[in-house]
């Protein structure tokens, strides 16, 4: 417990290190906000950057914006449509929580299947394939390959995709969360919840084949490394079924590793989707801190974007880390 | 694994048909844009996606007629000038009311100006700029209710065509029942947001809004010029051009927006989906600055302009489709001077570069910037072409591609030597483009329009006369000599306008697109 309380003192530090940072630099860019919004009006533009502080040093900036966020969660009015924008992070946030989490149940399931095929066949073409499959999936750039699958499942197979989350004319104002996903399920609102499991099939194979590939690749080194290994000749030795020596003695001890690359998978796809985002026009996360927080000059939506996907980043890892323990009794003693 | 079996489960039945009809059995439009819109609240808008929803729930008091820039009157019946151009009276009509239920009438438009004018205006938080109204409508120096459905205008200086800054959509006129219903905060101002929850008298009124997702509206039964075509308006922001049309094709969407040009050409002259365009009211352009060396030399400025070849132009960068530009005012608009283009001649382009001094050229930067508009589909490939052509008179040009919002910075303060860009109109009126780009007031930096940074003395005079001038035909004369006087001088290079674009499946009817911006669906409906 001393262990996950330490580390999570550690992220603070951190946090404000990071959010110096992209004040820094989001200060160095040339040109601002008001150069965007006011394109065609210049008049106004000295009037805005008065009343919104852009003037002051950016030192200052950063303390205020500091002091809002400590004090009251307030992580500033955007500079784009002059309203808070930490419902609006809130909201992305979790569009592409959904998203995620759905691409990695994907990735983990065919992943971890074809990666012991592979292991427990290997030199033989069907570990070749799975081998060949993975590269091509790790080497095929998203926005591409996001393109083909609309393609090929819109005009062969008459998929009635959209690019909606949820179908507009369905009823969803009153939803609490934006995991229209979990929250239909819970409401038992099957329309909604079919619409939107529709909407998200395609993003979500699109993103999947990213964490896939190395899943897999990953999986096939960890499980052939723990085959070779004296106990799992020891497990057969005393008799234990093929099935048994795979999935219970070699796949446990495999698993750190793939827990790893999946915990940093998660973190990194949460902030960095943003090319599947753009193609399948998913509000999510990414897009917004690339087109508003960059494209716009949106400094609060950049600095609180990346803040969120910093802490999710350090909070995934975190977990990652203390289902280490779980996994292996060796490291729960160990951090006893 | 139980939840991937439920997921495949309801993939399976996940088939259906579109949803063609809303809750009171009304037809659903879905319109796909490029961007969504920033805020609802008209005054306080300055981006062309907002204003394309706003133009829907709002009305003006004086509208553009179908797909032109010719007025008609809408919440105003009529509306006289004086003859001197500094009184003008709007009667109003008196059968509108607003989505609230509350009725329209001079107060509301007092209310809608008087937001704009008085910093302290409880309708209007600490930190607005309303930034389309202080730029335009600086002469408003009071105005009056006569009566119940008259207004007065009294302005410090004529302006010519008030009544065509009537139909912009900064004066839309909101409701200030709505304003007023959620009462005041501590610092006295309302604390009701327009720009969420939008309220008017327009065609169409506010559902919902679900932020880069859709935007939501049902019809009004109750507008004055009569109900929509369609029962609900879904307007849905969809970024790239190519999955946006993807999307069409798979019958997601009725209509969309600014499609590439690549498609307009291949989908040429299908039927379904069917492609609607009208000439535009743009221009694309090239400014040299003229307060750097060599472009304070006509010569030289006239040496470019008799080397650019734009027709070739328009076939390497916009797909062969545009027109090229021969004056700053696009052939589309008003009071347009048809001028005869110069043909590109290298040798008359280098005698003119050996008369200022370079018979072996010189060596310049062009700007260029990363964004795609109607009027700059592929600035890359725009200005290279641009460059080629130059190469071929002696003059070495080093193109530098800046990101936009570092573009305007350094446009703005006259750092570039060259730079590429354009100007959709905001008026449809000629002063948005000769006096707003290219006057001499304008060019100051930081943040000139005028990015020539022209300071034309007889060319300054003819445009501010013209500006303040109610009469058109001698506008119209004003106008004429101030084209001339820019196609000799040259401080840029005016080079294509490109037409507008839309995509809408084969069965929808009544739909235009109004050249001076703004989205127009209450004549929109379905083929039965």
């Amino acid at each position: 417990m001393t262990f996950a309380l330490r580390r999570l003192l550690l992220t603070i530090p951190l946090l404000l290190a990071v959010s110096l940072i992209v004040f820094a630099l989001s200060n160095s860019l040339p040109g601002d906000a008001a150069d965007l919004r006011f394109e065609k009006q210049p008049q106004v533009k000295e009037e805005w950057r008065e009343k919104r502080g852009l003037n002051d040093p950016f030192l200052v900036r950063w303390g205020v914006y500091l002091w809002g966020v400590c004090t009251s969660l307030d992580f500033g009015d955007s500079y784009l449509d002059d309203r808070p924008v930490g419902s609006d992070l809130m909201e992305k946030l979790q569009a592409t929580f959904e998203l995620t989490f759905f691409a990695l149940l994907i990735a983990m399931t065919c992943g971890l299947l074809a990666g012991i095929t592979s292991a427990i066949f290997p030199r033989t073409p069907l570990d070749y394939a799975v081998n060949v499959t993975a590269l091509v999936g790790i080497s095929m750039p998203v926005f591409w390959l996001g393109m083909m699958i609309i393609v090929v499942a819109v005009n062969f197979f008459g998929f009635a995709w959209s690019s909606n989350r949820v179908d507009p004319m369905l009823d969803t104002e009153h939803y609490a969360t934006n995991l229209y996903v979990l929250e239909s399920l819970l409401r038992g609102d099957w329309d909604v919840l079919r619409s939107a499991t529709r909407n998200l099939l395609l993003p979500c194979i699109a993103l999947a084949t990213i964490p896939l590939a190395v899943i897999t690749r990953m999986t096939r080194s960890a499980m052939l490394e723990e085959s070779g290994r004296d106990y799992i000749r020891t497990a057969q030795a005393k008799g234990a079924s093929g099935p048994r020596v795979v999935f219970r003695h070699a796949l446990r001890n495999a698993l750190i590793p793939i827990m790893t690359i999946t915990g940093v998978q998660f973190g990194a796809l949460m902030g960095g989707a943003v090319l599947t985002e753009t193609v399948f026009n998913w509000p999510g996360l990414g897009r917004f801190i690339v087109d508003r927080g960059i494209g716009s000059r949106d400094t609060p939506v950049l600095v609180g974007g990346i803040l969120l996907v910093a802490t999710v980043f350090i909070l995934t890892n975190l977990v990652v880390d203390l289902l280490y323990g779980v996994i292996d009794p060796r490291v729960r003693r160990a951090s006893e | 694994m139980r939840t991937t079996a439920l997921f495949l489960a309801l993939l399976l039945c996940a088939c259906g048909s579109d949803k063609k009809t809303d809750a009171a059995g009304g037809t659903v439009f879905v319109w796909g844009k490029s961007g969504d819109a920033v805020k609802l609240d008209p005054a306080d808008v300055t981006d062309g996606e907002s204003v394309m929803v706003i133009t829907n729930i709002y009305d003006t008091l004086v509208a553009f007629q179908r797909g032109s820039t010719e007025l008609q009157p809408w919440l105003a019946e009529s509306w006289e000038a004086s003859d001197d151009g500094k009184v003008w009276t709007f009667k109003l009509r008196k059968d509108v009311k607003f989505h609230d239920g509350s009725d329209f009438n001079a107060d509301a438009v007092l209310f809608s100006f008087e937001r704009q004018m008085d910093p302290n205006h409880p309708a209007r938080r600490a930190d607005s700029v309303f930034a389309y109204f202080q730029e335009n409508f600086g002469s408003v120096s009071k105005i009056e209710k006569l009566d119940d459905f008259t207004v007065r205008f009294q302005l410090s200086q004529p302006v010519g065509f008030f009544d065509s800054m009537m139909a912009m959509f900064c004066v839309a006129i909101v409701s200030p029942t709505a304003f007023a219903s959620e009462g005041k905060d501590s610092d006295g101002r309302y604390r009701y947001d327009m720009a969420t929850k939008p309220v008017g008298t327009g065609p169409f009124r506010f559902v919902s809004w679900k932020k880069d997702e859709y935007i939501k509206l049902k019809a009004n039964p109750d507008h004055f010029a009569g109900a929509p075509g369609v029962g609900t308006l879904i307007l849905k922001p969809i970024k790239e051009p190519q999955p946006r049309l993807k999307e069409l094709e798979s019958g997601g969407l009725q209509g969309m927006d600014n499609p590439d040009l690549v498609d307009v050409v291949r989908l040429g002259e299908s039927k379904n989906p069917r492609v609607v365009t009208s000439p535009g009211i743009n221009v694309c352009y090239l400014a040299m600055n003229t307060l750097k060396k060599p472009f304070d030399n006509v010569k030289v400025r006239q040496a470019v302009a008799w080397a650019i070849d734009k027709n070739r132009l328009i076939e390497a960068a916009y797909a062969g489709i545009g027109e090229a530009a021969v004056s700053m005012c696009p052939a589309t608009m008003k009071g347009h001077l048809a001028l005869e283009d110069r043909q590109p001649d290298i040798a008359k382009a280098k005698a003119l570069l050996a008369e200022a001094g370079f018979p072996n050229g010189f060596e310049t930067t062009l700007w260029y910037p990363v964004i795609q508009r109607a009027y700059l589909p592929d600035s890359s490939a725009t200005a290279i072409q641009l460059a080629q052509d130059l190469r071929q008179i002696g003059i070495k040009v080093n193109l530098k591609k800046v990101e936009w919002a570092a573009y305007l910075e350094g446009t703005g303060n006259g750092v570039h030597d060259m730079c590429i860009l354009g100007w959709m109109a905001d008026i449809g009126d000629p002063d948005n483009y000769l006096y707003v780009l290219l006057d001499k007031e304008n060019a100051n930096p930081p943040g000139a329009n005028n990015r020539s940074f022209y300071k034309g003395e007889e060319y300054s005079r003819l445009v501010t006369k013209a500006r303040y001038t109610a009469n058109w035909d001698e506008r119209v004369k004003l106008y004429a000599a101030a084209q001339r006087i820019l196609f000799e001088e040259v401080p840029c290079v005016p080079l294509v306008t490109v037409p507008d674009f839309r995509v809408l499946q084969g069965d929808v009817r009544g739909y235009t697109i109004y050249p001076a911006g703004g989205e127009y669906f209450r004549e929109v409906h379905f083929v039965k």
